[in-house]
């Protein structure tokens, strides 16, 4: 797609609202996992990471940090799994944009509920806003805003989390299109 | 058998304790490799922008960077280490403004912001915190509201 090409305002009719992704995860909510998250950052919280102590504290089992609820509502990176409904694999969801890299700007979290190690996570993710964002490397980048929604074995809500990410073009694909970020 | 986790580190703040301005502790890491990849174990986020310098620069970027999962991650773990057990983070969000890179010093630090008793009449305490390195300043600015148990243990 060149830029020319390129109509937000149609793009935006067709896709925000669009559910773009359900998932279930994998696996149940598992220690491993958490333990790696925690020594990504040294985070020695026993609450994440001993089942005795968290036993005795106040969710009576080891919980999941909550930046790492989405790991466990999906089939993790590989091998890949078949998606139900979604459009097309990838951070952009199948939304057209004019690039293809991306970078995440901001991510906000709202918490209902502890999850603990053994509950199952589900997910579905829709398109909230789609606009132009221009960046000092693209002129014409597009930020996508997601809303997942995560749910456990009961069917209840345990977070949302609301995602900006910035799709913009690459340096070849800038030069390719001869625009003045070229 | 030992778990090996430091159980002393568990906090116990008193809403009643908590004081606008307070500052909360964060750490320090010095992004090298290990980081680098303990980011990529972490967050299983094999983004090559997170991890192949070459891929970061023809993408545009001048070096590669930590990913969302570590930022998050890092950040996060101020409120929770300062809450403990007292309380459960009901908002987080995170705004990323500038990138933390190879051979970075990067910290992480908060404050509280407020404390109020919100509509629902529970006790709730608003931080601010945030990620700065030695080469940019502040990278990354996030904020936290955190409800306080009862007496009894239970979140309002």
């Amino acid at each position: 797609m060149t830029c020319d090409d390129y109509d937000i305002e149609v793009v935006r009719s067709e896709w925000i609202g669009a559910v773009v992704d359900r998932s279930e995860g994998r696996y149940p909510v598992e220690y491993d996992p958490i333990r790696r998250y925690c020594n990504m950052i040294h985070d020695e919280n026993p609450l994440y990471l001993d089942p005795e102590m968290a036993r005795r504290g106040p969710y009576a089992a080891v919980i999941a940090p909550g930046p790492l609820l989405p790991y466990f509502a999906g089939g993790g990176p590989w091998p890949r799994k078949p998606k139900t409904g979604a459009r097309r694999p990838g951070w952009t969801y199948g939304v057209p944009t004019p690039g293809d890299r991306g970078i995440n700007l901001e991510v906000s979290w709202e918490y209902s509920q502890p999850v603990r190690v053994g509950d199952r996570l589900s997910s579905e993710t829709r398109i909230a806003d789609i606009f132009f964002k221009p960046i000092k490397i693209d002129s014409e980048a597009v930020c996508i805003v997601t809303e997942l929604r995560l749910t456990n074995q009961r069917d209840e809500v345990v977070a949302v989390c609301r995602n900006r990410v910035l799709v913009h073009r690459s340096k070849r694909q800038i030069a390719a299109a001869g625009g003045p970020d070229a | 058998m030992h778990s090996g986790v430091n159980t002393a580190k568990l906090a116990r703040p008193k809403w009643a304790d908590a004081e606008a301005g307070q500052r909360l502790e964060g750490v320090e890491v010095t992004v090298d490799w290990t980081t680098v990849a303990l980011q990529v174990s972490g967050s299983q986020d094999w983004n090559r922008v997170h991890h192949d310098p070459e891929f970061a620069l023809e993408s545009g970027h001048p070096s590669i960077f930590l990913n969302t999962g570590w930022t998050s991650a890092i950040v996060f773990r101020v409120a929770s280490d300062w809450i403990g057990v007292s309380g459960w983070i009901e908002r987080f969000e995170l705004r990323m403004r500038q990138m933390n890179s190879l051979g970075d010093k990067v910290r992480s630090g908060g404050q509280v912001r407020d404390k109020r008793i919100d509509s629902a009449g529970r006790r709730v305490v608003d931080l601010d915190l945030w990620l700065e390195n030695d080469r940019v300043g502040r990278t990354t600015i996030a904020s936290a509201v955190i409800v306080f148990r009862t007496p009894a243990g239970e979140v309002e």
